[in-house]
């Protein structure tokens, strides 16, 4: 058999095939997976529509407060009943603590409230016993 | 040269870098990929080489200093990339580069993208069991029909170095095969 000698053989080729299209659809698949330029950063005052958004955040802004005005209802208060109910079981708030928070107004609508005849007078006199004294005098 | 600086000037312009990447993807994507297919020899495993190498070369643009021609350089980092992968392929498999190269060889038979005839086969037998630089130089002359002063550039060598190498080569090829 013939010596195998590489310089007298035909060029011996690598054998090996690429399969159909790879090249035709390589260099889009290259493009697609590059980091290419990214997008330049413009300041934000340089932005023109940047008083559209400020217009839109303050429109925002006022229809929220609006909305909230319109929809909260005033605290409920307690009525006079309610309160009265409570002081009465606060010991420590009794006729004292309770004159001394009285202003010149309360004391003149208290006043107008009482009505004074006879028969309350004999009333409060007969509940006070030490109004005894001067009546036997 | 001119042109050559004009294309390097246009791939690094943000305006024409696209389409000049474009061009350069086009122009260099066969000679590439023959280049890394007989290093790595599975179609796959070149694909994923040479996209990884593209995108390499992207990356790096900037870095080229334009000392070495635009060529001679994407070649190196094709090499480097293709040498990288049967690094990590020999790692990951707890084996060594050449056993990773034989077994590649040996899976070529049942390879679909593989049509060489017996010849061709013992050939790349018997180049897989070259040492690593040998493999190199034999590739890149035999196969790519590269000149000297080409491949001398890309692997960073004297040419009177690579002939040697090319010379040992195909002494130890023609023993493997007339030794069959």
């Amino acid at each position: 058999m013939k010596k195998f000698k590489l310089d007298n053989e035909p060029k011996i080729e690598t054998g090996f095939k690429v399969p159909e299209e790879y090249f035709s659809t390589l260099t889009d698949k290259v493009m697609e997976q590059l980091p290419l330029q990214e997008p330049k950063v413009i300041p934000l005052y340089k932005r023109r529509p940047v008083w559209l958004s400020a217009a839109a955040v303050f429109a925002l802004l006022l229809g929220i407060s609006v909305f909230i005005n319109f929809n909260t209802k005033p605290a409920l208060l307690p009525d006079d009943n309610a309160i009265e109910n409570y002081l009465v079981y606060q010991a420590n708030i009794g006729t004292y603590e309770l004159y001394q928070k009285l202003d010149d107004d309360d004391i003149a609508e208290l006043e107008q409230s009482i009505t004074l005849n006879n028969k309350a007078i004999e009333s409060y006199i007969s509940d006070q016993n030490n109004y005894d004294i001067y009546l036997t005098e | 040269m001119e042109d050559e600086k004009a294309f390097i000037a246009a791939l690094l312009n943000p305006q024409t870098q696209e389409a000049a990447f474009r061009q350069l993807v086009t122009k260099y994507s066969r000679p590439l990929y023959s280049h890394i297919r007989t290093i790595v020899i599975s179609h796959d495993d070149t694909d994923d080489v040479l996209q990884n190498t593209f995108l390499k070369i992207f990356r790096n643009l900037k870095k080229f200093k334009g000392e070495s021609k635009l060529y001679s350089w994407m070649y190196r980092i094709a090499t480097n990339e293709a040498i990288t992968f049967i690094n990590q392929r020999a790692k990951k498999s707890g084996i060594t580069n050449e056993e990773v190269q034989q077994k590649a060889i040996q899976a070529l038979q049942a390879d679909d993208y593989f049509e060489g005839d017996s010849i061709q086969l013992h050939l790349q037998q018997a180049v897989a069991k070259l040492p690593e630089k040998q493999q190199l130089v034999f590739k890149m002359k035999y196969y790519e029909e590269l000149k000297y002063e080409e491949i001398a550039d890309v692997l960073n060598t004297s040419v009177g170095a690579l002939k040697a190498s090319y010379h040992h080569a195909v002494k130890k090829i023609e023993a493997y095969i007339n030794g069959l």
